[in-house]
């Protein structure tokens, strides 16, 4: 079995355009909020270290653009995926309303092995506006986590900082699962050989 | 016969002159299936003549670990030193035996370390035997990491011809003491052994009298020859065994490209700062150890930093040099009469802008343009404008104005847009039902979502207040312009409503006139070339991506190979340049500086395509050298002008100093060099066709040289 120099957690982050997805990335991975993000076109990633127990993984933190039509670049980016996660606004019930099909679209586009058992985490962003504003109740999106499937839940805001980590620990754990059980199953279908070093009957060194 | 017989060796036994072990077969795509064994030459006796030597290879399985033998092997591979030994089996597993005068030619394949390794594919004569590829897994071979490290320590990385050094170019120089090894032109991974005169004449069409190939195929033409010796059936033959069509390999033989690799790295390797990074403790130490991705990417940048540097040095303390330098990196023969010398001299004007005089000479005393449009537009394309001129030479060259217009023509066709505007504002401002609308609240939301987000470090677009609630509502009169313009043309295109992107185009067009209405139409004449970009399936852009595809293909076969090794030549990392025109990467002035160029359409509607393939050409050696994965190159090109900071940018939105920053004119150079050397290489093709052939140019490809811009339109609405 390949033995990876490090591991490499690919963290998928979707949901509708203004949910927050590049102010939840920026705030952990750098710890600031702005208001002059701008909207994300096409895709890009940034990566934190992190230590889980006593591992130390890399986290590769992939920010998608959120207008529907765009979704179809998927493909190119979701490959790998080691969990995804679904963020809504909670002052938006539209953008709550559309996580399951994000779920779906990304299961198709990342063509998981085995969609049953792959982590999602949910997102519920902008907790700190007035309370008069929030649309999505927690209660309504706790009971639909549940419905989905199980998964866990999270009431953050990037903008106050709130529950961030808590969220990403979660997160972290999930996909290193994740990627430790495709480790275990093995992949060795790759049409060209990688990482010749690793593994070599009768190497002479 | 008797041992003492001075025409064999005692015993039966032949002798080795070279042995390389770990040189593996792979008989399959699975790793397991790999095949270790020694590559091998011997003498079979005293008397042999090199023709004679034999040229073998023999799995590790097949050899008995206790024989005299395999210590034999082991030990001519570690010390270099001949031994005598019995004749390895020539049966078994993969296991091959060819004396050198069956052989045909060699082919290189350099490795990509961490991704796969060099091998090299040998050809015989009668090219029946199905001679395996040959593996050289250099990391497991005691003798070729000796050699490496001895290297590392006096800096020679690079092999003879500038290469990097691996297992396959070690074996190639040993070999060069017994056998004549030229190496073809047509391929340059290629070289054949001791060839015939014909042999060379057919794979090195150059050599043979210093013509260029395009002039060798008129000169066959006026001889009234049925097509050229280039085509004939060995090469022919060469074209269906590498995956490369021929429309690339014709790319070579054109001689317009030459081996870029081997330059860049003559070029880097000449480079007083790259030479200074690559002896760095640090870098040396990062390099020899098994450097991380982000290393890797730390390097590239760096690299290509350096190289910015130097090239702009170069420009200053040199301009002829960098010159001559720039076209030979691009492989435009200057002798070639493919591309006039003033076409090459043309190119290198790009520094002037267009100044306010300037543009006034243009016009007569009735504000009539007294020079041609084709003047203008070449004028233009050479340098773009002063920052003063800018919005009005937009409104021309965008299609607001017509050039043929006078003064007096144009503020009538001003007052009209104004009505027009009007009108269409009223359409839905002063009409509650419009607003009531689901599809217009729609509208509304995602408009306003993104004005918020749209270039908010400019003066103009800040926060009225600091503290400034606009979860309430947005208050600076600035974006809410823009918000108004963009329901406005939702009146103007009804089909394709707003798409995340188009703020981005439209934001510089208000900075530059801050009114309305005339914004609005710039708008309305930028989204005709622009609306293939944001259509709901997305066929407009994929289209660019497609054409880009074939495009580097054929300019830049090498890196394409490369790419599409890694993975990564489905280009999606460019979705952003191309959606937005570069306005996402580049500093304020210098993305505008760009438009000014592309709005000419003087190369082509389709210009910003050279741009990005200038990019790749000017990056082309760290790319292949130390980016290998898709996530790698995404980052590369995402932050291509990382430490290039918002804050760069002065009050009137101008970059402080611009040249400092983003070697826009260089990149310039080459993408217009790249485009004549496109059209050149077409028109070279074109006259290879013969009426009636199917022409190997793709629809794609030739619609580049159309000044004609592409509009493409949303058929009907759709929401998202
Ligand atoms: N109040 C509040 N506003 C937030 C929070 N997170 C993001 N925002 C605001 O919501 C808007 C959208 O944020 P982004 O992070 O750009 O959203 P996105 O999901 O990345 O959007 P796309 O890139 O278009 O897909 C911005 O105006 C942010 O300032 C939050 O936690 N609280
Ligand atoms: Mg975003």
């Amino acid at each position: 079995m390949a033995i990876k120099k490090k591991t490499l957690l690919k963290v998928i982050i979707l949901g509708d355009s203004g949910v927050g997805k590049t102010s939840l990335m920026q705030q952990f991975v750098n710890g600031k909020f702005s208001h002059q993000y701008k909207a994300t076109i096409g895709a890009d990633f940034l990566t934190k270290e992190l230590t889980i127990d006593d591992k130390t993984v890399t986290m590769q933190i992939w920010d998608t653009a959120g207008q529907e039509r765009f979704q179809s670049l998927g493909v190119a980016f979701y490959r790998g995926a080691d969990c995804c996660v679904l963020v809504y606004d909670v002052t938006n019930q539209k953008s709550f309303d559309n996580i399951s099909s994000w779920k779906d679209e990304f299961l198709i586009q990342a063509n998981v092995k085995d969609p049953e058992n792959f982590p999602f985490v949910i997102i519920g962003n902008k907790v700190d506006v007035d309370e008069s504003k929030k649309i999505v109740t927690q209660k309504k999106a706790q009971q639909y986590a549940v419905n989905l499937g199980n998964l866990p839940i999270f009431q953050t805001s990037a903008k106050e900082a709130i529950n961030i980590d808590q969220a990403f620990d979660v997160i972290a754990r999930n996909a290193l699962q994740q990627e430790e059980n495709e480790e275990f199953n093995g992949d060795f279908d790759d049409a060209i050989n990688i990482n010749l070093e690793s593994e070599n009957q009768g190497c002479a060194c | 016969m008797s041992s003492a017989d001075p025409s064999t060796y005692p015993g039966g036994q032949i002798n080795f002159l070279y042995v390389k072990s770990k040189v593996y077969i792979h008989p399959s795509t699975r790793k397991q299936d790999n095949l270790p064994g020694f590559l091998y030459v011997f003498k079979p006796h005293p008397t042999a003549t090199n023709n004679e030597l034999t040229l073998g290879w023999v799995a590790e399985c097949n050899v008995d670990k206790s024989s005299e033998l395999y210590r034999t092997l082991l030990h001519v591979d570690s010390t270099g030193n001949e031994k005598l030994a019995r004749r390895p089996a020539a049966y078994g597993s993969f296991s091959f035996a060819l004396r050198f005068m069956e052989l045909y030619s060699i082919q290189l394949r350099t490795p990509h370390p961490g991704w796969w390794a060099g091998s090299i594919v040998l050809n015989s004569k009668s090219g029946y035997d199905n001679l395996p590829v040959l593996f050289f897994h250099d990391d497991e071979s005691e003798s070729t990491k000796k050699e490496m490290n001895a290297r590392k320590k006096n800096f020679e990385i690079f092999g003879e011809d500038k290469e990097l050094f691996w297992g396959g170019s070690m074996f190639l120089s040993v070999l060069k003491k017994w056998a004549t090894l030229v190496r073809t032109t047509v391929d340059k991974s290629v070289y054949l052994v001791n060839p015939t005169q014909d042999d060379v004449n057919n794979f090195s069409p150059h050599r043979k009298n210093g013509l260029s190939a395009a002039e060798d195929e008129n000169a066959d033409k006026n001889k009234g020859k049925s097509g050229s010796n280039l085509f004939s059936e060995g090469v022919n033959k060469w074209f269906t065994e590498t995956k490369w069509t021929v429309l690339d390999k014709f790319a070579q033989l054109t001689k317009l490209t030459q081996d870029k690799l081997t330059e860049l790295n003559n070029t880097l390797s000449q480079d007083p700062y790259y030479n200074k990074l690559i002896s760095h403790p640090e870098v040396q130490k990062q390099l020899n150890s098994e450097y991380g991705d982000m290393a890797k990417e730390y390097l590239a940048h760096w690299a290509m930093k350096i190289r910015e540097q130097s090239n702009r040095s170069r420009r200053i303390e040199m301009s002829d040099k960098y010159r001559d330098l720039l076209v030979e990196e691009l492989g435009i023969n200057r002798g070639n009469k493919l591309i006039s010398e003033t076409e090459i001299l043309n190119a290198y004007e790009g520094s002037r802008e267009v100044t306010e005089q300037e543009w006034e000479r243009w016009f007569d005393s009735e504000g009539r343009l007294c020079i041609t449009v084709g003047e203008v537009e070449e004028r233009i394309f050479h340098g773009g404008v002063c920052k003063e001129i800018r919005g009005e030479v937009w409104l021309f060259l965008l299609g607001v104005y017509d050039w043929s217009t006078s003064a007096e023509d144009r503020t009538i066709i001003a007052q009209t847009l104004e009505s027009d505007y009007k009108l269409l504002k009223t359409q839905w401002q002063e009409n509650q039902t419009a607003q009531d609308d689901e599809y217009f609240k729609d509208q509304v939301f995602r408009i306003e979502k993104d004005i918020k987000r749209t270039d908010r470090n400019m003066e103009l677009y800040k926060r009225t207040t600091p503290d400034e609630d606009e979860e309430l509502a947005i208050t600076n009169p600035h974006l809410l312009k823009l918000k108004d313009i963009l329901l406005t043309f939702n009146q103007f295109n009804d089909k394709l409503g707003y798409v995340q992107g188009m703020t981005d185009l439209l934001s510089p067009l208000y900075y530059l006139y801050q009114d309305e209405t005339v914004t609005f139409w710039a708008f309305a004449k930028l989204m005709d070339r622009m609306e293939r970009n944001f259509l709901h399936d997305q066929s407009g852009i994929l289209d660019q991506i497609t054409t880009l595809n074939d495009l580097v293909q054929f300019m830049l076969p090498a890196l394409y190979g490369h790419l599409e090794s890694c993975d990564s030549n489905n280009f999606v990392f460019f979705f952003r340049m191309l959606l937005v025109l570069f306005k996402r990467e580049l500093p304020w002035g210098t993305f505008q500086k760009l438009w000014d160029i592309l709005f000419t359409n003087w190369c082509g509607s389709q210009f910003h395509l050279f741009v990005i393939l200038a990019i790749l050409q000017k990056n082309e050696w760290v790319l292949i050298n130390t980016l290998n994965e898709f996530d790698q190159f995404l980052k590369f090109f995402n932050e291509l002008t990382s430490g290039y900071s918002e804050e760069d940018v002065d009050e009137q939105g101008n970059p402080i100093s611009p040249e400092e920053k983003f070697d826009l004119v260089d990149l310039l150079t080459r993408a217009e060099l790249l485009f004549l050397k496109f059209k050149s290489m077409i028109n070279v093709i074109d006259l290879n066709t013969k009426p009636g052939e199917l022409s190997p140019i793709s629809d794609n490809l030739r619609q580049l040289l159309s000044k004609e811009i592409v509009i493409k339109r949303e058929t009907k609405r759709v929401i998202g």
